[in-house]
C-alpha cells in the first residue's frame, strides 16, 4: 500500500507536467495517413509528407531477396525528415486524416494517439541536436509497420536555412500546376509516385491483391475515361483504403501518377480514347477546383 | 474447505439414466459431464488452431525482412489468434471445467438448466466456424486486430459482418451459459453447503458469472455499433457527424477489462484448489480470498481506460484511471500472499498439477508487476502498444489462464476418466511447457522497451535477436503441447485405476463420487456437516 | 422457461427433474447460425443472403416453438418441483440484467456523445485546439443538429419532440404496467376473467405502442428529415428507441401467447412462473422506455 503511493506521487507529478501544453514555442500539426505521415508547421505555412524511404520499401517486399541488414536504418528511415530547432518547446498536434494512427519517438519519452476529426495535443523540448526514429504505434491496417517517423533536431540557425529551403519548394510546385509536360517526363515522375503511394495496395506490376486490392492493369477505369479516373484517384473510395490523393499531391504528381497507371502494364493498348492517355496537372487542378463530384 | 459427505449418491440406482448411444449422445445430451467434456475438447481443438496461427506470426517475425506471408494476412493471423485464444480457449475451457466441476463440488445432480446449458456449447461451433471461414472470403479475414477499433476495423471487406456476428453468437453463449452457472450455485447446493463452504473454485465461477452478465452485452452493443456505423448511416464513432472513434474504445474496454478478469479468475479459482491440495493444508485465509475475488471483479469495472492512456483523455481521467488501476494490486496482492502462506510449511509433493500452480503463482506475479508498470500513466505514454504489453498480457494468459487451465486438467483428469495419466510425461510437458514459455515470452519486455511496436509483421534489424530467441521458444512451446495431447488420449483409453479420492491431500464432495462418477453426480443429496 | 404446476413443498433435489436428450439445443444453434450466415450475406450485397436470414428466422422461431412446447408440457405434466422454478427464476432474472447491461451500453454511448464528444467538437475544454484547427465552423449545440462536416449526412430540419407522440406513448406503456399488475392480481385471486381481459388489455396497449412508434418514424423520415444519417443525434436516437422498440415487439409476442395459455387455462393462482417472467420482462421494457423519455427526447 505505501510502496503504491509511492509510486503514485511522482507518477502525478510527471503526468501533470507532461499534459501541460501551453506557451509553446512553435506548433507542428501531425496527421497520420495510410501509410505516411504529414508535418504542417502551423506558424510558417509550409507542410509535407514523409513516408518510408526508398531503399527500405524496396527491401521490405515479400521476398524481395534483399537482406535488410545490408539497408541503412531498415524501416527507419524516411525520405523527408521531420526537422526541428533545439532548446524551443514545440506542441505537436496530433490527427489523423482515415484511420486511428500513433506517434511515437521513443526518445520523446511519450506518444500519443492520431485520431481522425480530433486534435490531440502533447509537447517536447529537445535540447540535444540528432536524429531521433520512431514509428507509428496503433495498428493501423496493412503497412502499418511502414510508416516510421525521422526527427532531426538542429541548431537554430540551420532550422531557418531549412525553413526558407522547404518554402521555396513547395512555391516550385505550386507554378509546376501550370506547366504541359510531354509522356516520357510524366511516365518517369508518374512511376516514383506510384512507388511511393500506390504500390503497397495494387503492387509494382499494378495487379493488386485479389479480393483486397483492385489490379490496375487491364482495369476498367485505368482503361476508361481520363476524367472518371482521376476521379477516384482525387477523392479516393470512401469506406476502403483507397484515399482521397487530391489533398495529399500537387497537381503536377498526380497528373503523372494518373498518366502512368493509363500507360504502364499494357494499359495503353486498352484504351478506350487514345486521346486520353494522359493529363497535365492544369486538368487536374480545374478538377480539383470543382470540388466533390 | 473442510466438507465431508455424509451420504453419498448409490451409483446404479433407480430412476438412472445413462447416456445415448453414439454421435446422439453428444448432439442431443443435456449432461453436465457430456457438456463439460464438449467445452474441453472443443478448447483443446481451438487451443491447436489458434496454436498454430501464433506460429505464422513468430515464423515471419523470426528474421526482418518479409519471408512467407503478406502482411495483411500476419495481421489477421493476429487477429483470429486473439479472438480464438480469449473465445475459444480459455472461456470454453473455464466453461468446460464449471461444468465438469461445480454440481460435483456442490452435491447437485447437474446443471440448473440442462437443455440451455447444451445450448450454449453448441453456439460456439457456428460462430468459430463463421470466424474461421472469413479467411477464404474476398479481403481475407478480419486484420483491425482483436479489439478491432474504428475506423480501421470498418475497413474489413467481406469478412467484416461474419465476425460481428460471430462475436455477437460468442456473447450470446457466454451469457447463457453465466445464467445457468449462476441459477446451479445459488439453488443447487446440497443441504448444508453454506456459501461460506464452497470450494474456491465454485467462488471465482460465481462472480465470473456476474462478470460476464454485465460485461458480454456490452461488447454486442459495441460491435452492433459497428455494424451500423458501416451499414446503416450511423455515425457513432465518425467525428464529422459528431461522433468518436474513442467512443469504441470506452464501450469496448468497459466490456475488456471485466474481460480480463473473467479468462483469469477461473484460473485463480483452480490455483486456490491445486496448491491446498498438494500442499496437504486448508486454504489459507479463505474468507480473505472470497473478498479479494469479489473486490478484484468490482474495482474492473472502473479500470477501463488504463488500455487507452494515449487517445487523450483530460487529466483527471487520466489520473482517476491510474489511481483506480493501482488500487487492485491490493487483492491480487492479498492472493498471492494466501497461496504462499497455504504452501508454507505444508507437507508438499510436486506432482504435475502442482507444478503447474507454482508456476502459475510465480510466473502471473511477473505479468502482475508488468502490469502494474503499464498502470502508471506517464510510464504507460511510453510502454503502450509494443511488445512490453505483449509480453505482460501474454504472461498473464498463457502461464496465467492457460497453466491454470492444464493444472485443473491434471488435477480432474484422474476423476474424469477413473485412469491415472502418465506423470512422467505430465512432468516433461510442465518443464518443457515453463522453460520455453520464458524463452518465448521474456525476451518480449526487452523487445518492448527497446522501442519495437506490436503488431507489425516486419522490424528494424536491431531488434533481431530477441525475436528469433523468442520465435524458437515459440515453437518449442507449441511443439511441447503435443504432448499434453497425447497424455490426455492415453490417459482416457487406460491406465493405472485412479481412487476415488485420486490426491492424499484432496478434499471436497467431488472427491467422495467414484472415478468415473456416475453419469448424474449426486441423485441423492449429500449432507455437508 | 415457463413452470406451472408444482409438485408442492420441499421435495428433495432427488425430484429435480432433468431432462432426456433433447435435439432443441443444437436446432436452435443451427437455425440461428442460418439466420445470422444469411444476414451477413446479405450484408455483402448478396439477395440469396436476404433468404437463407428469412429461412433462418423461420425455422429459428419454430424450433422455439417446439422447445418452449415441449417445456409447457412437461410443466403441466407435474415434472416440475420448487427448486425447477427457481432455476427458472433466476435465470429470467439474470437473463433481464444483462438486456440491462445491452441497453447501458447504448446510453454509455448517448452520455458520451451528449457530455464529451459534440462539446469537444464545438471547442470545449480539451477540444479547443480540435475546434479551432479542424471544425472552425462548428458550434456545439444538443441536439446536434448540426455536423462538423455535412457532406456524407443528411441534416434534419427538427427532431422528434418529446409532448406529442412520445409523450402519449409514455402513458400508454405506464398504463400497461398497470394493466399487467392488475391482470397479475386476479390471476392470484383466480379470477380468470380478469386475467384474460386485463391481459388481453395489455397486449392491445403494447401494440397501440409500437404502432404510434412505427407512425413516428415515418413522420421523421419523410418529414423531418431526421434519419440515422443525421449525425450523432439521429444516432443514439433511433438505436435507442429502435432497440426498445424490438423489445416492445418481443414482449408483445410474449404476451400474447400467455394470453393464449391463460384462456386454455395454464396457470393457477400458485404457479404460474411464465406469467411472472413475462410481466418482468414487461416492467424492463417499460423503465427503459421512462429512460428513454427523459433522456433521449425530453431534455
Amino acid at each position: 500500500m505505501l510502496i503504491l503511493i509511492g509510486m503514485a506521487v511522482p507518477a502525478t507529478r510527471v503526468l501533470i507536467a507532461m499534459e501541460s501544453t501551453g506557451n509553446p514555442d512553435m506548433q507542428i500539426k501531425v496527421t497520420g495517413y495510410q501509410w505516411k505521415w504529414r508535418y504542417d508547421y502551423l506558424d510558417e505555412g509550409f507542410g509535407f509528407f514523409s513516408s518510408l524511404a526508398a531503399d527500405s520499401n524496396e527491401a521490405r517486399q515479400l521476398r524481395s531477396g534483399i537482406s535488410p541488414h545490408t539497408v541503412p536504418n531498415y524501416l527507419l528511415e524516411v525520405d523527408e525528415p521531420l526537422v526541428v530547432p533545439v532548446g524551443k518547446k514545440i506542441r505537436f498536434l496530433t490527427t489523423a486524416s482515415d484511420v486511428i494512427h500513433s506517434w511515437w519517438v521513443p526518445a520523446l519519452g511519450w506518444k500519443r494517439d492520431a485520431i481522425p476529426g480530433f486534435i490531440n495535443s502533447s509537447w517536447a523540448r529537445i535540447d540535444e541536436p540528432g536524429v531521433y526514429r520512431g514509428q507509428c504505434a496503433e495498428l493501423c491496417g496493412r503497412d502499418h509497420a511502414f510508416m516510421p517517423i525521422v526527427l532531426r533536431a538542429v541548431e537554430e540557425q540551420e532550422y531557418r536555412d531549412w525553413v526558407v529551403q522547404m518554402q521555396q519548394k513547395q512555391q516550385d510546385s505550386a507554378s509546376e500546376a501550370n506547366q504541359t509536360f510531354s509522356l516520357d517526363e510524366l511516365m518517369a515522375r508518374g512511376e516514383q509516385v506510384y512507388t511511393t503511394n500506390c504500390s503497397a495496395c495494387h503492387q509494382a506490376g499494378g495487379q493488386g491483391i485479389p479480393g483486397a486490392f483492385p489490379a490496375l492493369a487491364g482495369s476498367a477505369i485505368a482503361t476508361g475515361a481520363l476524367q472518371e479516373h482521376a476521379r477516384k484517384v482525387l477523392y479516393g473510395k470512401a469506406g476502403t483504403a483507397m484515399a482521397a490523393f487530391g489533398v495529399q499531391l500537387s497537381a503536377a504528381e498526380l497528373a503523372a501518377v494518373i498518366t502512368y497507371e493509363r500507360n504502364a502494364w499494357g494499359n495503353d493498348q486498352q484504351l478506350a480514347e487514345a486521346a486520353e492517355r494522359m493529363g497535365q496537372p492544369a486538368d487536374i487542378a480545374v478538377q480539383l477546383a470543382q470540388g466533390v463530384p | 474447505m473442510s466438507t465431508t459427505a455424509a451420504t453419498v449418491g448409490t451409483l446404479a440406482d433407480e430412476h438412472h439414466h445413462g447416456p445415448q448411444a453414439g454421435l446422439m449422445r453428444w448432439l442431443f445430451t443435456t449432461n453436465h459431464k457430456d457438456i463439460g467434456t464438449l467445452y474441453l475438447l472443443f478448447s483443446l481443438l481451438m487451443f491447436l488452431v489458434g496454436g498454430a496461427m501464433a506460429l505464422v506470426v513468430r515464423l515471419e517475425l523470426m528474421h526482418p525482412g518479409l519471408q512467407y506471408v503478406e502482411p495483411q494476412f500476419f495481421n489477421s493471423m493476429t487477429t483470429m489468434h486473439a479472438l480464438i485464444m480469449i473465445f475459444g480457449v480459455v472461456m470454453p475451457g473455464a466453461v468446460g471445467l464449471a461444468n465438469w466441476m461445480i454440481p460435483m463440488m456442490i452435491g447437485a445432480p447437474d446443471m440448473a438448466l440442462p437443455r440451455l446449458n447444451n445450448w450454449s456449447f453448441w453456439i460456439l461451433p457456428f460462430a468459430f466456424s463463421l470466424l474461421l471461414l472469413t479467411l477464404l472470403l474476398p479481403g481475407g479475414g478480419p486484420a483491425g486486430g482483436w479489439t478491432m477499433y474504428p475506423p480501421l476495423m470498418l475497413q474489413t471487406q467481406d469478412a467484416f459482418p461474419f465476425v460481428i456476428f460471430a462475436v455477437h453468437l460468442m456473447g450470446l453463449s457466454s451469457v447463457m451459459g453465466a445464467i445457468n452457472i449462476i441459477a446451479t450455485i445459488f439453488n443447487m447446493r446440497a443441504p448444508g453447503m453454506t456459501f461460506m463452504k464452497l470450494p474456491l473454485f465454485v467462488w471465482t465461477w460465481i462472480i465470473t458469472a456476474f462478470l460476464l452478465i454485465a460485461a458480454m452485452p456490452v461488447l454486442a452493443g459495441a460491435v452492433t455499433m459497428l455494424l451500423t456505423d458501416r451499414y446503416f448511416g450511423t455515425s457513432f464513432f465518425n467525428a464529422a457527424g459528431g461522433g468518436d472513434p474513442v467512443l469504441f474504445q470506452h464501450v469496448f474496454w468497459f466490456f475488456g477489462h471485466p474481460e480480463v478478469y473473467i479468462l483469469i479468475l477461473p484460473a485463480f479459482g483452480i490455483i486456490s484448489q491445486v496448491i491446498p491440495t498438494f500442499s496437504r493444508k486448508p486454504l489459507f485465509g479463505y474468507t480473505s480470498m472470497v473478498y479479494a475475488t469479489a473486490a478484484i471483479a468490482f474495482l474492473s469495472f472502473f479500470v477501463w481506460a488504463h488500455h487507452m492512456f494515449t487517445v487523450g483523455m483530460p487529466l483527471t481521467g487520466e489520473l482517476f484511471f491510474m489511481y483506480a488501476t493501482m488500487s487492485i494490486a491490493v487483492p491480487t496482492g492479498v492472493k498471492i500472499f494466501n497461496w504462499i502462506a497455504t504452501m508454507w510449511r505444508g507437507s508438499l509433493t510436486f506432482e504435475t498439477p502442482m507444478l503447474f500452480a507454482v508456476a502459475f503463482v510465480v510466473l502471473f506475479s511477473i505479468g502482475g508487476f508488468s502490469g502494474l508498470m503499464l498502470g502508471i500513466t506517464p510510464a504507460d505514454f511510453q510502454y503502450h502498444d509494443t511488445y512490453f504489453v505483449v509480453a505482460h498480457f501474454h504472461y498473464v494468459l498463457v502461464p496465467g489462464s492457460i497453466f491454470a487451465l492444464m493444472a485443473g486438467a491434471y488435477l480432474w483428469l484422474p476423476k474424469w476418466t477413473g485412469h491415472m495419466y502418465n506423470e512422467t510425461l505430465g512432468k516433461l510437458h510442465f518443464w518443457l511447457s515453463f522453460i520455453f514459455i520464458n524463452v518465448l515470452f521474456f525476451p518480449q519486455h526487452f523487445l518492448g522497451l527497446a522501442g519495437m511496436p506490436r503488431r507489425i509483421p516486419d522490424y528494424a534489424v536491431r531488434f533481431a535477436e530477441f525475436n528469433f530467441i523468442s520465435s524458437l521458444g515459440a515453437f518449442a512451446f507449441g511443439l511441447s503441447q503435443l504432448i499434453f495431447v497425447y497424455l490426455v488420449i492415453q490417459c482416457v483409453r487406460g491406465g493405472q485405476r485412479a481412487t476415488d479420492q485420486v490426491w492424499e491431500g484432496a478434499e471436497g464432495l467431488e472427491w467422495t463420487l467414484p472415478s468415473p462418477p456416475p453419469y448424474h453426480s449426486f441423485t441423492t443429496a449429500p449432507v455437508v456437516r | 422457461m415457463n413452470k406451472e404446476k408444482t409438485m408442492m413443498s420441499d421435495t428433495p433435489a432427488t425430484a429435480y427433474y432433468l431432462p432426456e436428450p433433447s435435439p432443441w439445443p443444437l436446432l436452435a444453434s443451427i437455425t440461428l447460425a442460418l439466420m445470422f450466415v444469411g444476414a451477413a450475406v446479405m450484408l455483402n450485397g448478396s439477395p440469396l443472403g436476404t433468404f437463407l436470414m428469412g429461412a433462418g428466422f423461420a425455422l429459428f422461431l419454430l424450433v422455439l416453438y417446439g422447445w418452449f412446447g415441449t417445456v409447457v408440457r412437461e410443466s403441466l405434466a407435474g415434472l416440475y418441483n420448487r427448486r425447477v422454478d427457481i432455476s427458472f427464476r433466476w435465470g429470467m432474472v439474470w437473463f433481464i440484467v444483462s438486456e440491462v447491461m445491452f441497453f447501458a451500453g447504448f446510453f454509455g454511448a448517448l452520455f458520451y456523445a451528449r457530455l464529451l464528444s459534440v462539446p469537444w467538437l464545438g471547442g470545449a475544454g480539451t477540444g479547443w485546439l480540435t475546434n479551432t484547427v479542424l471544425w472552425p465552423e462548428y458550434t456545439a449545440q444538443w441536439p446536434a443538429l448540426q455536423l462538423p462536416d455535412a457532406t456524407h449526412f443528411t441534416l434534419a430540419e427538427h427532431t422528434v419532440g418529446a409532448w406529442g407522440v412520445p409523450a402519449i406513448n409514455t402513458i400508454i406503456l405506464l398504463s400497461s404496467g398497470l394493466t399487467i399488475t392488475l391482470a397479475h392480481w386476479a390471476l392470484k385471486r383466480g379470477e380468470h376473467r380478469g386475467l384474460v381481459g386485463w391481459l388481453l388489455a395489455t397486449w392491445v396497449l403494447g401494440l397501440l405502442f409500437v404502432v404510434l412508434q412505427a407512425g413516428e418514424y415515418g413522420h421523421a423520415y419523410t418529414e423531418l428529415n431526421f434519419t440515422m444519417n443525421s449525425g450523432i443525434y439521429g444516432t443514439v436516437f433511433y438505436m435507442l428507441t429502435g432497440f426498445h422498440g424490438l423489445h416492445v415487439t418481443i414482449g408483445s409476442i410474449m404476451l400474447i401467447v400467455i394470453w393464449l395459455r391463460a384462456v386454455r387455462g395454464d396457470f393457477n393462482p400458485r404457479s404460474h412462473f411464465a406469467f411472472e417472467a413475462v410481466a418482468w420482462y414487461w416492467h424492463f421494457v417499460d423503465v427503459v422506455w421512462l429512460l428513454l423519455f427523459v433522456l433521449v427526447y425530453w431534455l
